[in-house]
């Protein structure tokens, strides 16, 4: 009796042992949905660096309604790793997905995934010129990228001697002004007739973000570069272009330990706004910036700031602790606190519609 | 809304998971105890039993260890050493796919808390501060222990999960004898081994070399990326290969022993190892194929001389060793028309000089002290050069000294204690004292049932990256501070021709300024202090051994249970960090280990389970990449030997990944689905 149940017990225990299985394919969705996004914000969220845990939030300004993870709800596939940003050209919505080295494309009404550019090395934003012309920046293949905006095909490429990396981009009239961010010092000027760099400006180190004021004047913000532990070698600096003469008439240095990123202007164009631990207002026509945060950044991970282009609201993005979804907070230009919702990992940037 | 069809069918998946592994527990265990109880009955009924009892080692007192055994080395040879110890330890092992990266996480840690010694030198880079278990052969250690927790401070410090202690050993009965080994595997695997031993009872050589090869490209389908079919806009899932994920290494391990007279050894042992692999793209990768274009490669160069001596009333042993290691890795886009981009080129030169010397003296039987003294010199210079940028990196050296005292009595046959105070000054600072207590108690002298408990703070030190690494390294960092409390019990023994055991242990610790690396709004990462966080867990380990009629088992198996939970403050209202389990630390892992071997032929069942992992530290279910489902895999080993030529001759079909199934162990990297390998093994 013993042994027949010495055997049962082990019988037992080898079925279901060998039953394990793991069921990769069995979050596939079924359905699909396709939203309807109207006025509002796309959110980019980077997720986590290597992860593939980017997603794509929408919010919308009249119901005050978020949906987290638009992308993959609708499209059943992940949108890859660490999204850069987003732009919006003629109803598509082109989404810069950087360590995946593409570009989606969707339709910006309802988030359906309609088509990619692929074969990219690392890119960061794209800019697009005409119906026939984009340009792809990017951080590590030393070339911007010219595609087809519409047929997605890559036309050709600008090289970038000596610039091994490229980021955010502006346009005067038919001169592209192009910073080159990591290790870097320059800003290239290009023209989009010929597409050949024609000029570059020498700025402080590491120019990121780029804006244009209503005066038609550029303003880059360069985070001053790495500092080596224990020392202070950082000389962060707020630059004004002019993009006529292609020099630099205005520069505000920082203080040695701020860390500025994300520059961005509001709707009439002539106030700046960027992050330093707390965000920071500047106007475009005042002789040197204030020295108080406009908000304090108390318990918050400021990581991402918009300004939405047909109100007066900011956003802002906290990280909370980059490994949970992140906190999108809408405030208003006096500094009032409207709104506030959850949304991806990192949200990173956002994308006004 | 969207999100509700997200986690349907994962929730029922995971409720059917946690039945069976209830079941599959109960039944691990009362099998185990069925079976002892039914060998208790029969004796009873035939013939009084004998009874093993393992003498109580008064300096071991309290500490949770754990050995794997012979028979699971020799089936994993061939293996890595983090195949190895996913498959016969409660550790578990995070693996970035097949000869990728395998990181430790001991008892709920993070994978610098794992020290890993070989022959007492530390194997972990002083940069890092941990090591990859998957460039570690099998081939050249002869023992793998484990001290679990605050056992692991009787080595060393700062191992606040434990230490896998690696050992070599010297058979001085041997005059000649050689191993060959040769296998051919899938995605052109090749393993080649050697190992030469020759001696006499006073002198012994043992000379190992191996060659480890493999492509790796195996082939998956895609799915999380698509084309659309331009006729009818349906998805269209690649057919792709892992490229660029070939790795190759090989090692020499040479050691001499020598044994001058009866109470003496000098041995001296020199390890050289070449690693080389390329790291795969991600599954959402579609970049350029001149993109991504990477090597990884290092040179390691180890080498420790050890001098023992056996007294009458005590042990000396002093160990004076070396770990170099020369890392390099290069990362690299090619441009048509434009020199290469050079992402990543960075170049790691690390060394750990140690000198330790070990005295143990007896008083009499039941007293003991033992005294220890190590200097640990760590150096490091790291430097990137990408293209276009001024290099950058750092180049420090840190001095770390340490003694300790431990006092171990033995009250009488069945309690023993020790208490040890470890002092330590590491970079020239003062470190406050680490204070160790241990007991033991056997309530009977014929039955091998013990009792065991240990309390003891540790300090684990930041990385010299963790400090210094440019960008992002953080000078102000303070040490993690643990308090750790282990109870243990087991039962041994043996009856007819089967022996078993069984253990509990279960644990508890509290960290205190745990160190995280985190992203930073300025595009590189950067490590800080979490307040606090808890760990707490059971292990329990069963087995058998021995013959059933003619057929030779061998059946060993573990479980765990890990708690490891964020208790920082709260950043603001939205932070659902605290009070979740740390990502990627699975709760439940098992694993089982069946061997069985009757006339010639042998067979060898494993299997390994680890339950769903969180990728985000608010523990969220509401996406696909929130949670990593339940791991589950099944290998089979089928051989049979031969006599040939005065020696043994053995061919064994190693079929991974039984029941070919699609799975990832992280988020973006495919794991091949069934595979094989052929091995022939000669020893004579």
């Amino acid at each position: 009796m013993q042994i027949n149940l010495h055997k049962t017990y082990l019988v037992v225990l080898i079925l279901l042992l060998f039953e394990g299985c793991m069921k990769d394919n069995t979050w596939v969705l079924n359905q699909q949905n396709k939203p309807s996004l109207n006025k509002g914000v796309f959110i980019i969220n980077e997720g986590n660096f290597m992860y593939g845990n980017s997603s794509l939030s929408f919010y919308n300004t009249a119901t005050k309604k978020v949906q987290n993870d638009l992308f993959y709800a609708v499209n059943n596939l992940p949108l890859g790793d660490v999204a850069q940003s987003m732009i919006i050209y003629q109803n598509l919505g082109y989404i810069v997905i950087n360590n995946s080295g593409k570009i989606y494309v969707v339709d910006s009404s309802n988030g359906k995934y309609v088509g990619k550019i692929t074969g990219l090395t690392s890119p960061r934003y794209i800019h697009i010129i005409n119906n026939e012309k984009a340009y792809i920046s990017d951080l590590y293949a030393g070339k911007i990228t010219i595609v087809n905006p519409l047929t997605y095909q890559i036309k050709g490429f600008i090289r970038t001697s000596g610039h091994a990396s490229t980021e955010q981009m502006v346009q005067s009239n038919n001169l592209l002004f192009v910073t080159c961010w990591s290790f870097d010092n320059t800003i290239l000027v290009i023209d989009t007739n010929t597409d050949a760099i024609i000029d570059s400006i020498k700025t402080g180190k590491q120019p990121g973000g780029l804006v244009l004021d209503k005066f038609n004047k550029i303003w880059t913000l360069c985070d001053g570069g790495w500092s080596k532990a224990g020392a202070s070698i950082r000389t962060p600096v707020l630059q004004c272009v002019n993009p006529l003469n292609r020099t630099i008439e205005k520069s505000f240095s920082l203080t040695s330990d701020a860390a500025p990123s994300r520059l961005a202007i509001n709707r009439t164009s002539d106030t700046l706004l960027f992050i330093n631990n707390g965000v920071w207002k500047f106007g475009v026509t005042e002789p040197k910036p204030v020295n108080q945060p406009f908000l304090k950044t108390g318990n918050h991970l400021w990581y991402s700031l918009g300004a939405d282009p047909l109100s007066t609201d900011i956003y802002l993005g906290d990280a909370i602790d980059y490994q949970q979804r992140g906190v999108i907070y809408r405030y208003s230009s006096q500094g009032a606190v409207i709104d506030s919702f959850k949304t991806g990992i990192i949200p990173g940037s956002f994308c006004f519609k | 809304m969207l999100n509700k069809h997200f986690i349907n069918i994962p929730a029922d998946l995971k409720k059917w998971h946690c039945f069976k592994f209830i079941i599959i527990i109960y039944l691990v265990i009362s099998f185990s105890q069925f079976s002892f109880a039914q060998h208790i009955t029969d004796t009873l009924r035939i013939k009084p039993i004998l009874i093993y009892t393992q003498s109580m080692v008064k300096e071991e007192a309290g500490r949770t260890s754990t050995k794997i055994d012979s028979v699971s080395m020799i089936k994993s040879l061939t293996s890595s050493l983090s195949d190895l110890i996913s498959q016969n330890t409660p550790i578990f092992m995070k693996d970035y796919g097949r000869g990728a990266m395998a990181t430790a996480s001991f008892r709920g840690t993070a994978p610098s808390h794992t020290q890993v010694t070989w022959n007492g030198i530390p194997l972990s880079s002083p940069m890092l501060g941990m090591v990859d278990f998957s460039t570690i052969p099998v081939y050249f250690t002869d023992n793998v222990n484990l001290l679990h927790g605050s056992g692991s401070l009787s080595e060393l410090s700062g191992a606040l999960g434990g230490i896998v202690k690696l050992e070599n050993t010297a058979d001085w009965q041997k005059k000649f004898s050689i191993r060959l080994l040769s296998g051919t595997g899938s995605y052109g695997t090749y393993d080649e081994f050697i190992k030469l031993t020759t001696g006499n009872s006073k002198i012994q050589s043992q000379t190992r070399a191996f060659y480890n090869y493999s492509n790796n490209d195996y082939p998956f389908v895609n799915k999380l990326i698509a084309n659309l079919d331009p006729i009818t806009g349906k998805y269209l899932y690649p057919t792709q290969r892992n490229l660029n994920s070939q790795y190759c290494n090989y090692g020499l391990l040479q050691e001499f022993y020598v044994h001058p007279t009866n109470k003496t050894i000098v041995t001296v042992r020199y390890w050289y190892q070449h690693n080389n692999r390329s790291l795969p793209r991600l599954l959402s990768n579609e970049t350029d194929i001149n993109a991504n274009i990477n090597i990884q490669s290092e040179n390691a160069h180890r080498v420790v001389g050890e001098y023992k001596y056996y007294g009458n009333k005590g042990t000396f042993d002093l160990h004076v060793g070396s770990n170099i290691q020369l890392s390099t890795y290069l990362l690299r886009n090619k441009v048509s028309g434009n020199a290469d981009q050079i992402v990543t080129n960075s170049h790691s030169n690390s060394a750990t000089y140690l000198f330790k010397a070990n005295y143990v003296f007896q008083f009499n039987k039941n007293l003991s002290l033992s005294t220890s003294a190590n200097s640990i010199a760590n150096t490091v210079n790291s430097v990137n050069s990408p293209s276009n940028s001024s290099s950058t990196g750092y180049d420090v050296n840190r001095l770390d000294h340490s003694i300790s005292l431990q006092l171990s009595k033995s009250f009488n046959d069945r309690l023993s204690a020790n208490l040890m105070a470890r002092e330590e000054i590491i970079g020239g600072k003062s470190v406050p004292l680490i204070p160790s207590l241990g007991v033991e108690y056997r309530p009977f002298k014929t039955a091998n049932i013990y009792y065991k408990g240990s309390i003891a703070r540790n300090y684990h030190q930041p990385t010299l990256n963790d400090l210094y690494y440019i960008p992002g390294g953080n000078p102000k960092l303070k040490a993690e501070e643990g308090i750790m409390a282990d109870l243990g019990t087991g039962y041994s023994g043996f009856t007819g021709n089967l022996s078993f055991h069984t253990s509990l242990s279960a644990y508890i610790s509290e960290i205190n300024n745990w160190i995280i690396w985190l992203p930073t709004p300025q595009g590189y990462w950067e490590p800080y202090n979490m307040k606090r966080v808890n760990t707490g867990g059971v292990e329990i380990n069963a087995g058998i051994k021995g013959k059933l009629g003619i057929t030779s088992l061998n059946v060993n198996g573990n479980y765990a249970y890990t708690s490891s939970v964020n208790r920082d403050d709260p950043r603001n209202w939205a932070d659902e960090s605290v009070g979740k389990q740390l990502p990627f630390i699975p709760k439940n892992s098992a694993n089982l280990v069946v061997n069985l071997s009757r006339s010639d032929f042998h067979l060898t069942w494993l299997w390994n389970y680890y339950s769903e992992r969180y990728t985000t530290s608010s523990n969220d279910k509401t996406s696909r990449f929130d949670v990593l489902y339940p791991y589950i895999m099944n290998n089979l080993y089928i051989g049979r030997e031969f006599r040939l030529f005065k020696g043994t001759f053995d061919i064994e079909l190693k079929i991974l990944n039984l029941f070919n199934e699609s799975y990832r162990t992280v988020l973006q990297n495919p794991m091949p689905g069934r595979n094989y390998s052929l091995l022939f093994r000669y020893d004579f």
